[in-house]
């Protein structure tokens, strides 16, 4: 018994000690994305110098970490992932997003991205119609949506039909408090 | 931990581990419960329930609880096991309200496949298989064509194989975690039985940069993930006793880039963005582990023994599932006000497999044809007696 448990203790860890080890590296994962929040009220604020329309009055958040920043009056606007998101997801492989003049029911999701042989599904708050998705620049540099997912990296041109309902969104700074729960 | 073999719980268990010793249970399982006990693993083998589900309307009040449980599928049909990970995934309860909440619906779906060409949602089979290969089944082959929810490239399945899933919420979603598990308990087993049998020179499992698991510089698993609904899944083979002679027939090879832009020499495929596969070295794993581990039913015990004992309360059960007793179809009709799996009649379907395929253009190089396809449709050709643009759908009669 001794004797084997000698052997087995300097080849192989034992699982337990794997448990605790895989709490402390996701701690560091964990402290790491707390700095990342703590001073990233710019890295999930909305980049309106990329977008097509820069004027845009109102922006929501997701807890699935969606944006979307549109104008009250009018409704159009623009949907992305937050910056957030796309730092979890590492490197982005490929972006599917749904045909224009389609509509989105509130909740439904409207693409997939694909980052590292992960598919991430993504997600719209609000009834929306989609104007316009920004497939001609993520086909070919779906990279993009590391770089600036709030800004060059929108993903769909829409018309939000209806703001119902108001209770699945947050404002920024409600949005960055989500974020340092996610991290606990 | 030597302390602890002396206190009054570990006499029980030397007990126990002695009546069943009685009981002709062989050397190898009564050291492999010693070790596991001494490594702090539950020794799941006798203290974890396993229950056959009896029907559909079981199966899904068991996937509707908040329950941690591990199934194991009986049936090795690649449609059926898909669609019940499908199912499972996104009928395991997630609560808006609970998304940062501590989630205790952790599950693990262990199924062997039936031969299956199995690629990643955002993949061009057209591109990553030679689908005029006569293994294939529409050739008067043995194998299916499956296009995966998750990402990643394409792996063969067949019974030699295992397949399993672990779910967990997206926020305590780690593309290391299962996998590190995986190779602590197969690297103990190793180490257990090796030693036994004074075979010191079997290589152990290793973990590589890309997140998969290795044995001797070869591949041995892939893993995929998907993350929708506030969950998430980390799926994955593992090679023990697989026809690799006919994989490899099966995968095209990489195809090299051509830079020269010569009109005559243009790559067969070109102006697409779908998702390439990875090409790695792959053996089983009976082979590298010298026959140590030689058959799927150890790995399907190890891994979900391993479940088991990676929770401590509550107490996690083993169910079996079977495509006779549950029947897929019956749960959609059970659970239609809820569910929005469709996967048993949207994994086989020719939209699914084929027209979700990214964008491409094929050029064949010998008839020097082009074809433009966009969902599976054929949009611009020079191929003016075969094509009719915008209807015709591209299939592999266009390949070389």
């Amino acid at each position: 018994m001794f004797r084997l448990s000698t052997r087995i203790n300097s080849t192989v860890a034992p699982l337990n000690l794997i448990k605790s080890q895989l709490q402390v590296n996701k701690f560091g994962l964990v402290s790491s994305l707390r700095f990342q929040s703590d001073c990233s009220n710019k890295t999930n604020s909305v980049n309106f110098a990329k977008l097509p329309i820069q004027t845009l009055d109102t922006v929501v958040y997701t807890t699935s970490h969606e944006w979307i920043a549109y104008n009250k009056s009018d409704k159009v606007g623009f949907l992305g992932v937050t910056q957030y998101a796309a730092n979890h997801m590492g490197d982005v492989t490929y972006v599917e997003l749904t045909d224009v003049e389609e509509t989105v029911d509130a909740g439904e999701s409207f693409g997939s991205i694909e980052s590292v042989k992960s598919s991430n599904e993504i997600y719209t708050p609000y009834e929306i119609e989609v104007l316009e998705n920004n497939m001609d620049a993520l086909n070919d540099t779906p990279q993009l949506v590391t770089k600036d997912a709030m800004g060059e990296a929108w993903l769909l041109k829409v018309k939000v039909l209806n703001e119902e309902p108001s209770d699945v969104v947050m404002d920024l700074e409600k949005y960055e408090q989500y974020l340092k729960e996610c991290d606990e | 931990m030597y302390s602890q073999m002396f206190s009054e719980k570990s006499k029980t268990k030397i007990k126990s581990f002695a009546s069943k010793f009685n009981d002709d249970i062989d050397d190898l399982d009564a050291i492999n419960q010693e070790m596991n006990e001494f490594f702090g693993v539950e020794y799941a083998c006798d203290k974890a329930e396993k229950i056959d589900i009896k029907s559909a309307k079981e199966f899904v009040d068991l996937v509707r609880s908040k329950n941690r449980f591990c199934l194991i599928s009986k049936s090795t049909n690649p449609v059926y096991n898909l669609s019940l990970e499908d199912y499972i995934f996104r009928n395991t309860p997630m609560k808006k309200e609970e998304v940062n909440a501590k989630f205790l619906s952790e599950r693990l779906l262990l199924y062997i496949n039936d031969k299956t060409c199995v690629f990643g949602k955002n993949q061009n089979p057209f591109k990553e298989l030679n689908l005029k290969s006569p293994l294939i089944k529409s050739n008067g082959g043995t194998y299916d064509l499956l296009r995966r929810y998750s990402g990643g490239g394409t792996v063969i399945h067949d019974v030699g194989n295992i397949n399993y899933s672990f779910l967990t919420s997206r926020n305590e979603f780690d593309k290391k975690f299962y996998n590190t598990h995986i190779i602590n308990l197969v690297n103990n087993y190793i180490s257990v039985n090796t030693q036994l049998t004074n075979n010191s020179n079997i290589p152990l499992l290793e973990l590589n940069e890309r997140g998969d698991i290795t044995c001797a510089g070869f591949k041995i698993s892939g893993s995929a993930y998907k993350i929708a609904m506030n969950k998430s899944y980390h799926h994955g083979t593992m090679l023990i006793d697989s026809n690799l002679k006919e994989f490899s027939a099966l995968m095209r090879p990489k195809l090299v880039e051509n830079k020269r832009s010569n009109e005559e020499e243009k790559d067969e495929f070109s102006e697409c963005n779908d998702v390439d596969s990875v090409r790695s070295k792959i053996a089983n794993l009976k082979h590298l582990t010298k026959n140590v581990i030689n058959d799927t039913n150890i790995v399907v015990d190890l891994l979900s023994k391993g479940f088991v004992s990676l929770f401590s309360q509550p107490k996690t059960k083993i169910y079996y599932v079977n495509s006779d007793l549950v029947n897929l179809q019956e749960v959609y009709t059970l659970d239609k006000e809820n569910n929005k799996s469709n996967a048993l009649s949207d994994l086989p379907s020719s939209d699914w497999i084929y027209s979700q395929t990214p964008s491409f253009k094929y050029t064949n190089k010998i008839s020097g044809f082009h074809y433009k396809v966009k969902k599976g449709i054929i949009i611009e050709s020079n191929d003016a007696n075969k094509v009719k643009v915008n209807e015709t759908r591209f299939n592999a009669s266009f390949l070389i």
